[in-house]
């Protein structure tokens, strides 16, 4: 077990290097330089030629890759070109803790929400509610989450004046609210599906029948039986959506004026800010590495079916 | 059978299966029948969010008068040496320079008391007002703004308001690394309070410069000290009306009243700026609306009527006309833009009032010639008229009759600003009144500046794209735009050239602006850009603000120092 | 209880629906497909008559970009069904032929995805061994992107390159480019970023059947890799391909819809119901129609398609074979 945790680890290096190579060719491709924000006016070309000079733009792009990955290594990701006075670190210190709070809540609505849906639309399957949390689901996945944001904010906030049109005040004030709504939105519909679809797949099953043979009580066999087995796709899915969600989304918190990392992805592109496109892109790709290892490492503990195979 | 069990169950025992499962979990009374296991944590989370809603009352910053809140875009940088669109609108809280040029020429001093020209004007002298102190209580001294301004030319800081300066003796040389001792250049500080400047040739539009809000001093001290980090909060000194309490990036800046301020105390002693990164103008009026905010910049153009109309909003809403241009602009280098017919025959059927009114609701102003109103030299009389007729035969003047033979464009166009929208209004005239077809491409904005600035040597066909004056001087314009090109427009016309060279060597006032009208008239007759409209700020101001300064000259710059609370 | 009454209804449904469903087997898939229940036959109904609209749009009286300042952000009338946007033009006209932009975004990136994913699954599958784990790694790197931020970088490097004017070595692909009205940046943009759940069940589906014995014959007699690939493995994969584009097709519209708040949608004045959404939250509260019309339109799409997709998943089933 622990050589296999040990392997899995290993395999995620390579990975990452290919990640970083990827998104380093295509952030330096792109045209257009970092120099060029906010400026009416053209920027001197002697001035473009020291900013690129102290910042070793001129350098040969396999130089800069090697020297940034050194860096990178060391734990240093660099300066950041749109705000000259910071680092990507600082960034990440700075960011990445506001955008883990409001995912990991959302994740955590979207859970507690999903599987309650799910698990009552599969239990009635074929009433009324069924058809209902089908539809609500599905609609849920298929509204634009930038336009869920701005209704709520339109609502709740200047007709309704019960939250702050922006800002971030913290996991428990009401700028809570807005966020976590509109970021739950999509997993809940999806773990809603995907559990309800689980549970009908095992409804079917032969052990069932056993159970409730032997004279268990529906909800023993639901806690014990169903729902356990049923969980596994869903955490499954649950972990590729927290990795998603917790680094942060950008539509999110550009219109909800939330100070999160997940906007700094897309601010970064467009004003070629390298350093932090580089920086976030592996930050998110070692979250979503970690959180495949836990859930390959999960299942290797749940399921005896895996941990056998492992062994062998 | 616990008697909890009713409170969400009514559970009944019925001789078959079908229904005693139907029955088991029913939907309750008013409730929603959930599994015991997941009562808790439903439970859980319902009364969270109830803890939120009541135990959060609206914690929006300050709703006391005191503070000032205002929105704002996240500036670059603090340093007034590194001033760019995105951040003069705080650094002009926090550092002043010498004076003000006013809207009807005369001066307003601030960091200077006098200012005073040699006879053959090559030699400036300034003499600075001791009572302006830096927020840590040192003095301003002449010392400070030679420091400033030979970094603001500096090559190795890529400071961006080097060009102003560049009338100074060995400025230029200095800033393009020809002679690396800053020494050489023409700023001296002869003593405490007082700053002599050589010019390399006389320049008259000199005394505007330093009325521009970007040459402010720098603490000499403190940047030596702590270099690039000299901005932070915990280091930063201002010599303005305000000083910079923290700046938590993306999120807010906190301005307080900076005590050591040599001019009027400010009304407004604490302002909090909270920084947007999305649409400036949507999250403002949302903001506005709901009470966060005392002052608002800018309305969305979809919002326009709606604001208007509104009693309550439409007293609050003040129009401020700016001192710019929008344009559409051809590479005048290329066929078949440098045929001078086929840029008439486009400006002539160009429907400009439909264009403020889609895009402005009718706020801005329609522009007959390119350069703004307020400019010396502009001359409305010389705008190109002419009918949808006289432009066909123009265009079939230049071959390509019923817009035969014209090769298909593209209107490249920024994403902010309406850009788009004024793009596909003229995509549409074009193709209606002339026949001519062209594609819309549309960047997102920095891709668009940095599409605009490889123009210099890349080919293109058209661009929407605008100029905002710095300064009431022609030469901002004439020279900037036209004549050094700054806008890649790749117009060349020897006459018009040698008329802007000429006035902008004059020193008599009077004869300058009769030969920047003569250049007037060549330009409007050559049609380069085509002139759309000239902008119009929209500003809401809560009642209880009033006062509230605003340079109409120079990118509508506001001022909190002027402003103050009425209730 | 629960696992009695679930046997139950699906033997009552059986029974009740046994003369329909025998005769429905007979059908082609589509046929299956579309009426298994009665909400599946609305869900088709309802895309019929959306990919109708978008059919006929051309006979639409107004363009959907024939401008008229004067009647701008008009509500609906009888002249203009739903009203006309912030330059006059007919909303509804713009909403039909949206729907023929979503729907070929929609359509041919999930083709390119499949292309591409089909592709390199297939290899990664048959060859096995060495080009297999090197292939795989690189998709779990590519896994480890996120699906939005990849797509921006990507857009952007590919409008950055190919808008502008055609000339330079591009010129061939900047050309296409502006034809299509900016649409095959997208489409490649969306397509690259969605073909690793492709490959990956394709790869599964090849790695479970390629031992099969008539393999090995086919192999015997000298077929070739390729051959043997198309002809037999390729064909048994359908399944999951189906799948995979079903999960697809729902994603490329919000992700389209995604580009086009960035701004890295299509060009303008072309309509696509992502855009159109976009223009609607800026006019959310003086003219909130220009919102709730185009988002009620790609909420129905995807409600329909993810109904449709879910029919074809559950047809697809092996588990449920002959239970329909």
């Amino acid at each position: 077990m622990g050589r296999y945790i040990g392997r899995r680890i290993l395999a995620t290096l390579p990975t990452l290097l290919i990640v970083y190579t990827v998104v380093f060719f295509v952030a330096h491709s792109t045209p257009g330089s970092p120099w060029d924000i906010g400026t009416n006016r053209p920027l001197d070309p002697q001035v473009q030629a020291n900013l690129n000079a102290r910042y070793h733009l001129n350098d040969p792009l396999a130089k800069q890759y090697v020297s940034y990955l050194w860096n990178a290594l060391h734990g240093d990701f660099g300066p950041s070109y749109r705000e000259r006075s910071l680092t990507v670190d600082d960034l990440v210190r700075e960011f990445l803790p506001v955008s883990l709070q409001i995912g990991a809540c959302a994740v955590a609505v979207a859970v507690v929400f999903g599987l309650v849906l799910g698990g009552l639309a599969a239990l009635h399957h074929g009433s009324w509610l069924d058809s209902a949390v089908t539809l609500a689901t599905t609609v849920g996945i298929s509204l634009p989450t930038y336009a869920f944001v701005s209704i709520l904010i339109v609502v709740l906030g200047v007709r309704l004046r019960l939250v702050p049109t922006f800002g971030w005040n913290g996991l428990l004030s009401s700028t809570v609210i807005v966020p976590v709504a509109s970021l739950a939105l999509a997993p809940m519909a999806a773990f809603a599906r995907y559990f309800r679809s689980s549970m009908l797949e095992i409804a079917g099953m032969d052990y069932l029948r056993t159970a409730r043979a032997k004279g268990l009580g529906g909800f023993a066999i639901v806690s014990r039986h169903m729902a356990r087995n049923a969980l596994i796709p869903v955490l499954t899915i649950a972990a590729v959506y927290a990795a998603n969600i917790m680094v942060g989304s950008f539509f999110v918190e550009s219109i909800a004026g939330i100070p999160g990392f997940g906007r700094y992805f897309v601010l970064a592109v467009q004003a070629r800010d390298y350093p932090v496109i580089i920086g976030s892109t592996l930050i998110y790709a070692v979250f979503v590495v970690v959180m495949n290892l836990f859930v390959d490492i999960g299942y290797a503990v749940l399921d005896p079916r895996i941990r056998s195979e492992i062994r062998s | 059978m616990p008697s909890w069990r009713y409170i969400f169950l009514r559970e009944r025992f019925p001789a078959d299966h079908e229904s005693y499962v139907r029955n088991r979990y029913p939907i309750a009374l008013g409730g929603i029948a959930v599994k015991r296991i997941f009562r808790v944590p439903v439970a859980v989370v319902i009364s969270v969010c109830l803890l939120l809603f009541i135990g959060s009352t609206q914690d929006t910053a300050g709703q006391t008068a005191r503070t000032f809140r205002m929105m704002a875009g996240e500036p670059s940088s603090l340093d007034p040496n590194l001033v760019t669109d995105f951040s003069t609108y705080l650094i002009v809280q926090l550092f002043e320079p010498m004076y003000i040029l006013r809207t009807d020429g005369s001066l307003q001093m601030l960091g200077a008391r006098s200012v005073s020209t040699s006879a053959d004007g090559l030699t400036w002298t300034f003499r600075l007002n001791p009572a302006y102190k830096w927020s840590d209580g040192q003095p301003v001294t002449a010392a400070d703004y030679e420091f400033s301004w030979k970094r603001d030319l500096d090559p190795k800081v890529g400071g961006t308001v080097s060009v102003f300066l560049l009338d100074i003796k060995n400025a230029s040389e200095f800033n393009s690394g020809k002679i690396t001792d800053p020494s050489q250049v023409g700023v001296t500080a002869v003593d405490n309070y007082t700053l002599r400047v050589t010019l390399a040739h006389p320049a008259p539009q000199f005394r505007a410069v330093v009325g521009l809000p970007y040459l402010q001093p720098v603490p000499k001290l403190v940047v030596q000290k702590w270099g690039d980090k000299w901005t932070d909060p915990s280091h930063i000194v201002s010599n303005g009306p305000y000083k910079l309490t923290s700046w938590q990036h993306d999120k807010q800046i906190v301005l307080d009243a900076n005590p050591y301020y040599g001019g009027t105390k400010p009304s407004i002693k604490h302002a909090v700026i909270s920084i947007t990164s999305t649409d400036p103008c949507v999250a403002q009026l949302r903001a506005f609306e709901a009470n966060e905010i005392d002052f608002a910049t800018c309305v969305p153009p979809q919002e326009i009527s709606r604001v208007m109309k509104d009693p309550k909003l439409g007293a609050e809403l003040k129009r401020l006309p700016m001192s710019g241009t929008v344009w559409v602009q051809f590479d005048n280098s290329r066929a078949p833009w440098n045929d001078v017919r086929v840029r008439q025959a486009l400006a002539m059927v160009v429907d400009r009032k439909a264009i403020v009114d889609a895009i402005t609701q009718g706020t801005a102003t329609v522009a007959p010639v390119l350069v703004a109103k307020d400019i010396p030299g502009n001359n409305p009389v010389d705008a190109l008229h002419g009918s949808v007729a006289q432009a066909k035969q123009l265009l079939a003047a230049a071959g390509f009759p019923d817009g035969k033979g014209f090769p298909k464009f593209t209107i490249m166009a920024s994403a902010a600003r309406s850009q788009k929208q004024i793009a596909e209004l003229l995509q549409q005239m074009w193709s209606d009144k002339l026949g001519v077809s062209s594609q819309v491409s549309v960047l997102e904005e920095n891709a668009y500046r940095a599409w605009i600035k490889a123009r210099n040597t890349e080919p293109y066909e058209a661009v929407i794209e605008q100029w905002y004056s710095d300064y009431a001087d022609p030469q901002d314009w004439y020279d900037l735009v036209w004549a050094k090109d700054y806008r890649n427009i790749h117009y060349s016309d020897p006459a018009f050239t040698k008329l802007v060279d000429q006035g902008e060597a004059e020193l008599s006032a009077q004869k300058r602006v009769a030969l920047f009208r003569q250049a007037n008239a060549i330009l409007e007759k050559d049609q380069p850009c085509i002139a759309l409209y000239y902008p119009a700020d929209l500003w809401l101001f809560k009642p209880y603000v009033t006062g509230l300064h605003i340079d109409q000259g120079t990118l509508n710059l506001y001022y909190i120092a002027s402003a103050h609370f009425t209730k | 209880m629960i696992l009695k009454r679930t046997n139950r209804l699906a033997e009552d449904e059986l029974r009740a629906n046994a003369q329909r469903l025998r005769a429905l087997r007979k059908r082609p898939i589509f046929a299956r497909v579309a009426l298994r229940t009665k909400v599946t036959t609305l869900a088709s109904l309802m895309l019929l008559l959306i990919l109708g609209v978008a059919l006929f749009a051309p006979l639409l009286p107004y363009g959907p970009y024939r401008q008229d300042v004067e009647i701008r952000n008009a509500g609906p009338s009888v002249e203009h069904w739903l009203g006309t946007d912030q330059l006059g033009r007919d909303f509804f006209a713009r909403l039909a032929f949206g729907a023929r932009v979503s729907s070929i975004v929609a359509v041919a990136s999930t083709l390119v995805a499949l292309t591409i994913g089909v592709a390199v699954g297939s290899v990664a599958g048959y060859l096995g061994g060495r080009a297999d784990s090197v292939i795989m790694r690189l998709v779990d790197a590519m896994y480890a992107f996120p699906d939005l931020l990849f797509a921006v970088l990507l857009s952007a490097l590919i409008k950055g390159n190919l808008s502008g004017n055609i000339s330079g070595p591009l010129a061939g692909l900047i050309f296409v480019y502006h034809a299509t009205g900016g649409l095959m940046g997208v489409l490649f943009t969306i397509g690259l970023t969605s073909w690793l759940t492709v490959c990956r069940l394709v790869r599964g589906q090849i790695l479970s059947i390629k031992h099969a014995e008539y393999v090995d014959a086919a192999r015997c007699t000298g077929a070739s890799g390729l051959y043997i690939v198309r002809v037999h493995l390729l064909p048994n994969t359908i399944a999951p391909i189906m799948v995979a584009a079903t999960l697809a097709i729902p994603n490329a519209v919000i992700l389209e819809a995604g580009l086009s708040f960035i701004g890295l949608g299509v060009d303008p004045p072309t309509p696509s119901w992502g855009s159109m959404i976009v223009d609607g939250i800026n006019s959310l509260e003086s003219y909130p129609y220009q919102l709730w019309i185009p988002a009620v339109a790609i909420g129905l799409t995807l409600l329909c398609l993810n109904i449709l997709g879910d029919s074809i998943r559950d047809i697809l089933d092996p588990r449920l074979q002959g239970r329909l």
